[in-house]
This record gives structure tokens, sequence and C-alpha cells, in this order.
């Protein structure tokens, strides 16, 4: 909830689950514009797609004039 | 922690959990957003604040002149009740001592079911304690500081409900121990623990149909999110029922 608009967010919420093979879980959540909230989730055991999804997500900001709909894999 | 609602029984009451809303004595008051994100800000803090914090936090990408402005905008569009909620001096801003706040009554409930020895004196929570730990700090706010304290909110209210399934099947009141425990699996539903305190409960009520489905029904969650298996905790914790189930 902002009164400017216009900002877009990523948030990264990671844990581990003890005893897993993979224990890693990142969750990744992607909101173009606050204003219409999260739009995106991403979860993974893998870090490189968290990361992947973290570039993807700046490059969309730089490059968006046009603001660009992030999909997440 | 902050402070708890005990000594303001009576006054402007302010919800978080859920979504904002300020009630007096009559209906809930609309307040405009600066003033709203103003009430939630200090009912987070629970104590007194400076209005330079409080600006600064509130309108982070504002100038300091143009935070400031806007901080006594916000404070100026209180009216009637929702005025007398806050108390101003010329450096501090608070909630005034008549203000209850459903997260702090929330946060103490969650703390005693958490407490080692004060856990199993306290008395039966009620059936109010599941909803009140089900609800989300403030769901579709975006600011760094609301989003903070509802990640923090999270995590304690889902310890706090694995709890309260483990005290509830404990005295036998399956039900109910279900009911806190899926209200963790639903926020969190690839995280283990929840799971695990489900599952806890159907055995604990003689039930290993219902575990075993709780754990494949999982397990297939697991494989189809993250490709990945329940770890071997979880499986230890159903090893025996199997035989059970089988004809």
């Amino acid at each position: 909830m902002q009164e400017a608009t216009g900002v877009a967010l990523l948030t990264i919420r990671a844990w581990c689950e003890d005893g897993s093979d993979h224990p890693l879980r990142a969750e990744v959540k992607i909101a173009d514009d606050v204003a219409s909230g999260f739009k995106s989730t991403l979860i993974s055991v893998n870090a490189e797609a968290a990361v992947e999804a973290v570039r993807e997500f700046l490059d969309s900001v730089r490059c968006s004039s046009s603001r660009t709909q992030i999909v997440l894999p | 922690m902050g402070r708890t609602s005990g000594q303001g029984e009576g006054g402007p009451r302010i919800s978080l959990l859920g979504g904002f809303q300020l009630e007096t004595d009559g209906p809930a008051i609309i307040l405009p957003e600066g003033s709203q994100r103003l009430l939630a800000f200090l009912a987070l803090k629970g104590r007194l604040i400076q209005r330079q914090t409080v600006a600064g936090t509130l309108w982070p990408v504002a100038t300091e002149d143009r935070a400031s402005s806007s901080l006594r905008s916000a404070l100026a569009r209180l009216q009637g009740g929702a005025r007398s909620s806050v108390e101003a001096t010329a450096r501090d801003l608070g909630l005034s001592e008549q203000v209850t706040v459903d997260l702090w009554d929330a946060r103490a409930l969650a703390h005693k079911l958490l407490a080692p020895t004060e856990g199993a004196r306290f008395p039966d929570p009620g059936p109010e304690a599941i909803p009140a730990l089900s609800s989300e700090l403030l769901p579709d706010w975006y600011d760094d500081w609301a989003l903070v304290e509802s990640e923090d909110w999270r995590q304690l209210r889902l310890h706090a409900l694995e709890a309260l399934a483990d005290r509830l099947s404990s005295q036998g009141q399956y039900g109910d121990a279900a009911a806190a425990a899926l209200a963790a699996v639903r926020a969190e539903p690839l995280r283990e623990s929840p799971r695990a305190a489900l599952i806890r409960v159907h055995i604990a009520e003689g039930n290993p149909t219902e575990a075993l489905r709780e754990f494949t029904r999982y397990g297939e969650l697991l494989m189809l999110e993250l490709g990945v298996e329940p770890t071997e905790r979880l499986r230890v914790l159903v090893s025996e029922l199997w035989p059970v189930t089988q004809p």
C-alpha cells in the first residue's frame, strides 16, 4: 500500500528443510507495480532459478518504459 | 514484544490482522491512506517514535520537508475518535493508552503457546485462537516496514499454530487440533513442519488412513512443485502406519 505507484517489488523468502536432499526453499514473489499486488510467484529448491528470476526482474525494470509483464517459469 | 491491549479496554481498537480497521464506539472509521499507514505503523511499534523517524519511514522517497508535511497532513486528517487514538508531543508520536490492537493480543497468545513452561499452565485459549493466528498481517501492504513485520508475524503464528495443534491433540480435542494444523498448512503448503503437525494429530486420533493420505498428498505436492520428496524425518513419522492400512 503506497501513495506513489510505479514501484516494482521483488521479495525472496528462503528457508531450509533440514533432512531434505535439496534443503533450500526459495520463494520469489514479484509485483510489476505494488498498486496491483504480487502477480508472480516462483518456489524453487535451486538458488540459480531464484537468481535468474531476480535478473529478469531487474532487466524488466530497467528496460520497461512500457512495463513488461514478467512471467516466471 | 510490544504492548498488550489490557490497559485500553473500551477505547479505540485498531485491527491489523486481515487488513486495517479502526473502530471506536460506532462503526469502523474510514481514514485516508496516509492516516491509516500512520496508525498502522504506530500500532506495530507499540511505543513512542520520533516524528522524524515516522516521516522518514512512511515516506522514504520524499524529501525531509515533504515527508514532514505528509506526516502533518496524515495527523490533521485524523478526525473524531481517530484523533484521540494518537498521543503527540513536539518530538514524538505514539498510540494513546486507551487504544487496543488486535495484533498485540494475538502476539501475546502466540508467545504464551510457545513458552515451554507457561504454555502448559495458561488456560485453554478458546475458539478465537485459531482465526486470530490464521490471519495475515496487513495483506496487500507493500511498504518495507509492513512487509518485514508481516513476515515476522507469519513465522510466529506458524509456530504457535503448530504448538496449539499439539496442545489440543494432547487434550483429545482432535477436531480443533486438526483445524489449527490445517491453518498452518494453508499458510505454508510446502513447508514440512505444519504438515507433520497435521499428521501427528491424525495419528493421535487413531486415524492412520488419514495420516497416510496427508503424507501422500504432501509428497505429490512436493514432487509437482519442487521435484523433491519428503524428508526422512517425515517418512519415519508414518513408517509404522503402512502395515496397519494395507489389506
